[in-house]
C-alpha cells in the first residue's frame, strides 16, 4: 500500500514508487519475475493466426490491504486479420486469459463460485488452493482460466471488465530497518511517500496469458504455424480431458507496474514480542492461579467454621 | 401455566433468530462485507460434495464431523440455502430450553427465576447473531447443556452418551471429561489446603476411586464417542481424522490476529530446534495447566457447572486460533471477575437467585389466574411479603395496613382460617412495615 499526499504530483509519485522499487530490488525482497511467457512468445512476429490484432489489456487493482480485486478489460482492434471479426461475434473464435499465481498471491474458487456473473466464465484449475498458508510454506499455485465475452463496435472487440477478487498470503518477516542509512531513504519519507517503506513488501501480479481459439482450427493445421500454443481447458464448463491448442495472442497493457506493497511483520521486534507475549501470558496465568487458590482457600475456611 | 409461558418466550426468541435470518438476507444483497460467516459456506460447499457422493473434506478448511455436513444436505437439495441457519436457531433455541431445565433442577423448579435465566440467553445479542449468521456453535453448545442437565438429573449412562457425541461433534468439550468424572466422586468434603501434600495426595486417591456412576459415565462416554467415529472413519478413512482432529492438535496456520499469541508465532515462524520446540510448548502449557488446576481445586465442591465455565474461559483466552475479539482484555475482566466472584462464592448462588426474584416481573400483567408453584421462600423477603399482602413492594403503610387487615380477617384461624397462612401474612406485614417508609414498626 502506498500511502501519496495529494499534493505530490504523478510525476513524483512514479519518481517514488520507482525508488522503492529500486531499493526493494537491491535488498532482493519478494517479487518474481512476471509470469509472462517468453520473448518470443510475446512478439509472435512468425506467427501469421494473430496477424493484425492489437490487443490492449486495461488492468486496475481496485481496493486496499491483503484482499484486492483485479478489474481486467482486454480490446482489440481489428485491421487486416485473416480472421473476420464477425467470427468473434458469433463465438466462433473465442478469447481467454490464463493466469497463473504463484505463492504470493491466491483466488479463492469457493469465493469465485459464488459471485454471479463471474462464475461461469472462470474456471480454477488447480484442485488444491491451500486457503491457509503463508507465501513461503504454500505448495500451490492458483490457475486460472477466464473466458471472455466480447462486442464489437467498429473495428474494435471490447471484452466485459472482469472482476476478480485476489487474497495476498502473509510475507515472511522482515526486518524494518534493512533500509536505514540507505541514501535515498530520506528522499522517500521526506517526500510524502510510505512512513516506512521497510514495513512493506512489494509483490508482483502476474499478467495474464490472452489466449485465442477458433472452431476449424485443426491440429494439423495449427502445427504448422511458427506460433507460440498453449494447451488449456477449450472453455469454462469444458472437461478437463478435453484440451484445445490456443494461440498466445501478444499484447500491450496500460499497468506498467503491477506490484502491491504488502505489509509485513517486523523481524527486528522478534525478541521483544516473544518476551513480552511470554510474559503477559505468566503473568495472567500466575494472577488466575493465585485467584483460584484463594478463592479455594477461603472456601475451605468458611466450610469450617459451618 | 409456567409450562406455556416458556414456550411463549421460546417463540419470542425464534421469531427474534428468524427476523435475524432474513435481515441476513437483505444484508448480504446489498453489502460487500457479508453477514453470512465464512465457514457457513464451508459447511454447505461440504455438504454439495455430499450430496455429489463425495468426501465433504474435499472443501478445503472443513474441519468438522461429516454429521454437520449430512445435516446440512437441505443447503443444496432443496436450494434454499437458508435452512442451516434456521436449523442451527432451533438448536440456539433448544439450548435456551435446557437452560430452562438446568436452572429449575438447581433451584428446586423455581420456574420464575429458570425463565428469567433463559432470557439472559434468549434476547442476547450476541448469540442471535451466531447462530443466525450460520455459524454452528449453537448445535455443540446444545450437546453440552444436554450433558450438564442429564448429569444433574443424575442419568449417567444417557449423560456419557451425549458427552461421548459431543467431543465426537467437536474435540474441545474433551477438557470437561475430568470434572465430570471427578464430580462423580465419594470423597470427603472436609479439605484444608494447609499442607499441599495431603491435598494433592487426596486428590490422587479420588482419581483412582472408581464408583459405579463413574464407571458407567466413562464407559457410556467411550461409547458414544467411538459408534459416531468408527462411522466417519469407516466412511470416509484417516482423512476424516486427520482434518477432524488431529488438525486442531498440529495446526500452524498464523493468520488468527485477535489471538494473543499471533504476532508471537508469526515472528516466530521458521524458528526451529530447541527453540521451537519451547514456543510450541508454551503456547500450549497454560491452557493445560489452568484448566487441570480449576479441575483440581473445584470439583471437589461438586460445582460442575462453575468448573466447566472457568476451564472454558482459560481454554479461550489463551487460544492459539481464538476468535474473541480481545483476548487481553477479557483475560483482565475474567481475573477480576473471578475474583471478585470467588470471594462471595459461598452467598453468590443466593445473591443471585434474589437479584433475579427482584427483577420486574413481566408475566403478571399478561397472565390471570397463575400460581406459584413451590412453598414459601426459607426466609422472608420483600417479594413474597409483597405477593401475600397482594401489593406493591413499594406500598405506604396505610395500604399495608389495609391490606393486611382485609387478608387476616378472611384468613383468621378463629374463623377456620389457616394459623400458618394467618402467621406467613403477619410476618409479611412486620416485613414490610419494617423494611419500608422509614419509620419503625414494632416486631411483634
Amino acid at each position: 500500500m502506498i500511502i501519496l499526499k495529494r499534493r505530490v504530483g504523478v510525476n513524483a509519485a512514479s519518481m517514488i514508487l520507482t525508488l522503492i522499487l529500486q531499493l526493494m530490488l537491491v535488498e532482493g525482497g519478494g517479487g518474481g519475475s512476471p509470469s509472462f511467457g517468453t520473448q518470443n512468445e510475446l512478439r509472435q512476429k512468425n506467427c501469421s493466426l494473430v496477424r493484425g490484432l492489437h490487443a490492449n489489456l486495461i488492468r486496475f487493482i481496485t481496493k486496499e490491504g491483503f484482499h484486492r480485486e483485479l478489474e481486467d478489460t482486454v480490446e482489440i482492434t481489428v485491421t487486416n486479420s485473416p480472421i473476420p471479426l464477425n467470427r468473434f461475434t458469433n463465438k466462433e473464435c473465442k478469447l481467454a486469459m490464463l493466469t497463473k499465481f504463484v505463492g504470493d498471491i491466491y483466488v479463492d474458487p469457493y469465493e469465485v463460485s459464488q459471485i454471479g456473473g463471474l462464475q461461469d466464465m472462470i474456471r480454477i484449475q488447480n484442485n488444491w488452493t491451500d486457503l491457509e498458508s503463508p507465501a513461503w510454506l504454500a505448495k500451490s499455485n492458483s490457475t486460472v482460466f477466464v473466458q471472455l465475452t466480447v462486442k464489437s463496435t467498429g473495428n474494435l472487440l471490447a471484452s466485459d471488465t472482469i472482476r476478480i477478487p485476489i487474497h495476498f498470503r502473509y510475507q515472511k518477516p522482515q526486518s524494518h530497518s534493512r533500509f536505514d542509512g540507505h541514501p535515498d531513504l530520506e528522499l522517500l519519507v521526506g517526500n510524502g511517500g510510505m512512513m516506512n517503506p521497510a514495513g512493506y513488501i512489494p509483490v508482483n501480479v502476474p499478467l495474464p496469458r490472452l489466449l485465442l481459439h477458433c472452431e476449424d482450427w485443426d491440429y494439423q493445421q495449427t502445427a504448422n504455424e511458427h506460433c507460440h500454443f498453449v494447451k488449456t481447458l477449450c472453455s469454462s464448463k469444458s472437461s478437463v480431458d478435453s484440451m484445445c491448442q490456443w494461440v498466445a495472442l501478444p499484447y500491450k497493457s496500460n499497468s506498467k507496474v503491477n506490484t502491491v506493497f504488502i505489509p509485513v511483520g517486523d523481524s527486528d521486534s522478534q525478541l521483544l514480542i516473544t518476551v513480552a507475549t511470554f510474559l503477559v501470558i505468566t503473568g495472567g496465568v500466575i494472577f488466575l492461579s493465585f485467584t483460584l487458590i484463594n478463592a479455594k482457600t477461603e472456601m475451605s475456611k468458611r466450610q469450617h467454621r459451618e | 401455566m409456567g409450562a406455556l409461558l416458556i414456550v411463549r418466550d421460546l417463540c419470542a426468541g425464534l421469531i427474534i433468530r428468524l427476523l435475524a435470518v432474513g435481515y441476513g438476507l437483505y444484508h448480504d444483497s446489498t453489502n460487500e462485507v457479508k453477514y453470512t460467516d465464512i465457514d457457513y459456506n464451508v459447511y454447505t460447499d461440504a455438504a454439495a460434495y455430499v450430496v455429489k457422493g463425495q468426501s465433504p473434506y474435499l472443501r478445503e478448511t472443513y474441519r468438522y464431523t461429516p454429521i454437520l455436513a449430512w445435516l446440512l444436505t437441505p443447503n443444496i437439495t432443496t436450494s434454499w440455502d437458508s435452512y442451516g441457519k434456521i436449523l442451527f436457531s432451533l438448536f440456539d433455541i433448544l439450548a435456551c430450553y435446557l437452560i430452562y431445565l438446568i436452572v429449575l433442577q438447581e433451584h428446586g423448579n423455581d420456574r420464575v427465576l429458570a425463565r428469567k435465566c433463559t432470557y439472559l440467553w434468549i434476547f442476547n445479542p450476541l448469540p442471535i447473531v451466531i447462530c443466525s449468521r450460520g455459524s454452528s456453535e449453537s448445535i455443540i453448545l446444545c450437546l453440552v447443556l444436554a450433558v450438564l442437565y442429564l448429569f444433574l438429573k443424575k442419568t449417567y449412562l444417557l449423560c456419557g452418551l451425549v458427552y461421548g457425541f459431543a467431543v465426537h461433534f467437536k474435540i474441545y468439550p474433551a477438557t470437561y471429561c475430568l470434572p465430570l468424572y471427578l464430580c462423580l466422586g465419594g470423597g470427603s468434603s472436609t479439605r484444608n489446603l494447609t499442607s499441599v501434600k495431603a491435598f494433592s495426595l487426596h486428590v490422587l486417591k479420588d482419581v483412582l476411586t472408581l464408583t459405579q456412576p463413574r464407571l458407567i459415565l466413562v464407559l457410556s462416554s467411550v461409547i458414544g464417542f467411538t459408534l459416531p467415529t468408527a462411522v466417519c472413519y469407516w466412511i470416509y478413512g484417516y482423512e476424516f481424522l486427520d482434518e477432524t482432529y488431529l488438525y486442531h492438535v498440529t495446526r500452524t496456520d498464523i493468520r488468527h490476529n485477535f489471538s494473543l499469541y499471533f504476532y508471537l508465532l508469526y515472528l516466530n515462524t521458521d524458528v526451529g530446534g530447541t527453540l521451537g520446540l519451547l514456543l510450541k510448548i508454551l503456547s500450549f502449557l497454560p491452557q493445560a495447566f489452568l484448566i487441570l488446576l480449576v479441575t483440581f481445586l473445584f470439583t471437589t465442591q461438586k460445582d460442575l457447572i462453575f468448573v466447566m465455565f472457568i476451564q472454558t474461559y482459560c481454554f479461550v483466552i489463551f487460544n492459539k486460533a481464538s476468535s474473541v475479539v480481545a483476548a487481553g482484555l477479557g483475560l483482565a475482566a475474567v481475573g477480576f471477575a473471578g475474583r471478585y466472584v470467588l470471594r462471595r462464592m459461598p452467598n453468590m448462588a443466593q445473591q443471585m437467585t434474589e437479584a433475579m426474584k427482584t427483577l420486574p416481573n413481566l408475566d403478571e400483567a399478561l397472565s390471570s389466574g397463575k400460581y406459584y408453584k413451590g412453598g414459601f421462600d426459607p426466609k422472608m423477603n420483600r417479594r413474597e411479603a409483597s405477593l401475600i399482602l397482594g401489593i406493591s413492594p413499594s406500598a405506604n403503610k396505610a395500604r399495608i395496613k389495609e391490606a393486611h387487615k382485609r387478608l387476616i380477617t378472611i384468613n383468621h384461624p378463629d374463623r377456620g382460617g389457616s394459623p400458618y397462612i394467618a402467621s406467613k401474612i403477619n410476618e409479611a406485614k412486620d416485613y414490610l412495615e419494617n423494611q419500608g417508609g422509614g419509620s419503625s414498626g414494632l416486631r411483634r
